[in-house]
């Protein structure tokens, strides 16, 4: 008995469980498409004070006890008296601790504000120093690749003088057809004289290799190159490989 | 920042780019003439008659390749290569000097030896040795300058090679036709036939040795050939109707010719042994003016079967046809370069007849003259240049033009209007 009763609770439950979940099913259960759009909030900062708060003067002593009365009605007067002289005594001292509380609180503000103030500056002097070095880095990069291009816009401008000269002398055999080429290598010297001219790579056209040859020759001398800065001289144009192919033929 | 960087990088991409293109292409030339000293050839004690070294210095000039320096510009004239001293021709600015050397081999002998000097490099390019009778002395110089074009210009000299031509001269109110052969300079004009009827079309055999042509000697059209050795002749068609535009095939055993025996002209192929006719096209249109492609399997022709004057190919084997050109109004008289791609052709693009060269394989069509009635154009046996008939005041006379148009002359004529030039293939 006691089992079937703990039978029906379970069944009962996988009973409900059952139910929910095809009624969960059936019902067009969706999680919440909405988005819920968090609007950030904004929280004023303010400036906290750190230093720890002077003390408050402690509070004053409590009033003594009450005498006996013995002239009650005067010493009830005097009692008054007292009592307003007291009130007045406290009322000014009080006033005096809150006029000394709103200074000593003021002043910590101020050198609060100060300290933040020689913070922010010495952050701001440690970002300047950082990005002007940032900066010098990337000015000497740039420098040294001016530098590289400038030179290498100079090898081009003699390359390109180089270039002109050799066309202007090229005069290609009508055996020369387009597709044709040969490489050749023109040794020079530092006052620009062709030294020497070899064919690195022959187009099996023998009166077009010639030609190709003849081009260099004729030139005989780049005088511009004499002022070329040596350096560049020696790393760029002791050797020059010059390809010879015709882009201007009919065939 | 960071763009900046990003712009460095980029930079340094690029220029490490171009640090790798190091190698300078030059892609343009400035095809110059080739400045060519021809020195007076060294022949001392030999009178020859003719000047070899002007000879040699025309036959350059001409080819518009290259341009001589003034004799009397040299400071030596030096015979041999080992007597030439660099320095003073450089001074002139020439590339190449040739020097030669006449000698008598005795037996009426005499042989010319020279050489071709790069100037530029400082180096002999070659030296050569060709030898003759003393009548032969225009051919030696020839030879000559076909070694030193074919050495510098990477193309077998055709300066060797000779022209037929038809000349007619008006005398008494009347004509006196006649077929001449010439060097290709038009030096040494020889008679070949004279006739007071009309001569056309000459064509040269394969070995050019002999001439095919149309004499109306016999009251109408009529083929012949003949040998240019011998002088003996043979007349070939004898046709009621046309008989002409004969073109001896590469291999020299048969020939192409038109005939109106059955209608209206029509290519024929004649066999040289047997003497048969074989008809090769049929069709109502004029078929005429066949050239023959180099292999020999397929004739070029003219035909007004789409309209106007077109060129067609013609397959031998299969007789069929093709048309190859479309540009323009009128194209005809193909006369093909050795290369069997470049056409020359008269061509008409609206009213005006000009030579114009046509690519087989882009279809690319250049006219290559500028004046009025030019016609048979013949291309030398080098593909180089080509001649053709055109006027000169109310004169015939032969003009070539390279095929390339860069370079024209007018071949100095004889007398009388001359027309109908057939330039030969390479004779030896």
């Amino acid at each position: 008995m006691g089992n079937s009763l703990s039978y029906s609770v379970a069944i009962l439950l996988s009973l409900v469980l059952h139910i929910a979940l095809v009624g969960a099913l059936f019902i067009d259960w969706q999680p919440e498409s909405k988005r819920v759009i968090m609007q950030p909030q904004y929280i004023e900062a303010k400036l906290v004070e750190l230093a720890p708060k002077k003390k408050a003067p402690a509070s004053k002593p409590k009033a003594p006890p009450k005498k006996p009365k013995i002239d009650l009605a005067k010493k009830k007067r005097e009692e008054k008296k007292r009592l307003a002289k007291i009130a007045a005594q406290k009322k000014a001292a009080e006033k005096k601790r809150l006029e000394q509380e709103r200074l000593t609180k003021a002043e910590a503000e101020r050198k609060e504000r100060e300290r933040q103030e020689e913070l922010r500056r010495q952050q701001q002097e440690a970002e300047r120093l950082r990005k002007e070095s940032e900066f010098a880095e990337a000015l000497a990069a740039e420098q040294a690749l001016i530098n590289a291009q400038e030179d290498e816009q100079a090898a081009n401008s003699y390359r390109q003088l180089i270039q002109q000269r050799l066309s202007e002398n090229w005069s290609r055999p009508p055996s020369a057809r387009l597709g044709m080429e040969t490489l050749i290598r023109i040794r020079l010297v530092p006052t620009g004289r062709v030294v020497g001219v070899t064919v690195l790579k022959s187009s099996g056209d023998s009166a077009f290799d010639r030609s190709v040859e003849q081009a260099a020759l004729k030139a005989e001398q780049f005088e511009e190159l004499q002022a070329m800065d040596p350096a560049l001289f020696e790393k760029k144009f002791r050797q020059v490989d010059v390809a010879f192919s015709p882009e201007d033929l009919r065939l | 920042m960071s763009q900046k960087i990003f712009a460095l990088l980029l930079l340094m991409l690029f220029s490490s780019a171009s640090y790798s293109e190091l190698v300078i292409r030059v892609t343009q030339g400035n095809d110059k003439p080739t400045k060519i000293a021809v020195a007076p050839i060294d022949q001392t004690g030999i009178q020859t008659g003719e000047d070899i070294s002007r000879i040699v210095e025309a036959d350059l000039q001409r080819s518009g390749l290259f341009e001589t320096i003034e004799r009397r510009d040299m400071l030596a004239f030096p015979g041999r290569a080992q007597d030439v001293y660099y320095r003073d021709w450089r001074l002139l600015g020439t590339e190449y000097l040739v020097a030669g050397q006449l000698r008598s081999v005795g037996g009426g002998r005499y042989q010319l030896e020279f050489s071709l000097l790069n100037v530029t490099a400082q180096k002999t390019e070659l030296t050569h040795k060709v030898s003759g009778s003393i009548s032969q002395m225009r051919d030696l110089a020839h030879l000559v300058s076909d070694k030193i074009y074919e050495e510098i210009t990477g193309i077998r000299g055709a300066f060797s090679t000779r022209l037929a031509y038809v000349t007619a001269i008006r005398k008494d109110n009347k004509y006196t036709y006649r077929l001449n052969v010439a060097d290709a300079d038009g030096a040494r004009e020889k008679l070949v036939l004279e006739s007071g009827e009309p001569i056309m079309s000459p064509s040269w055999s394969g070995n050019g040795k002999e001439l095919a042509y149309v004499s109306f000697e016999t009251g109408r059209p009529a083929i012949f050939r003949q040998n240019l050795v011998t002088a003996e002749r043979q007349q070939l068609t004898n046709f009621t109707g046309l008989n002409g535009a004969p073109s001896w095939s590469p291999d020299g055993t048969q020939m192409a010719l038109v005939l109106s025996k059955d209608g209206n002209p029509e290519i024929y192929l004649l066999d040289l042994q047997s003497n048969k006719f074989s008809r090769l096209t049929r069709h109502f249109a004029i078929d005429t003016e066949p050239t023959w492609m180099p292999d020999g399997k397929s004739l070029l022709f003219t035909s007004d079967r789409g309209g106007t004057p077109q060129i067609y190919k013609l397959n031998i084997a299969t007789k069929a046809t093709e048309r190859l050109t479309f540009t323009g109004n009128y194209n005809a008289r193909p006369s093909l370069a050795p290369d069997g791609r470049t056409l020359a052709m008269v061509h008409r693009q609206t009213d005006t007849f000009h030579i114009a060269s046509f690519d087989l394989k882009t279809g690319r069509m250049i006219e290559l003259t500028e004046t009025r009635l030019d016609e048979s154009p013949t291309v030398a046996p080098n593909g180089a240049m080509l001649m053709y008939a055109t006027k000169q005041g109310d004169r015939g006379v032969l003009a070539a033009v390279s095929l390339d148009a860069g370079v024209r002359y007018v071949l100095p004529s004889s007398i009388g209007d001359v027309r109908e030039p057939a330039w030969s293939p390479f004779l030896r």
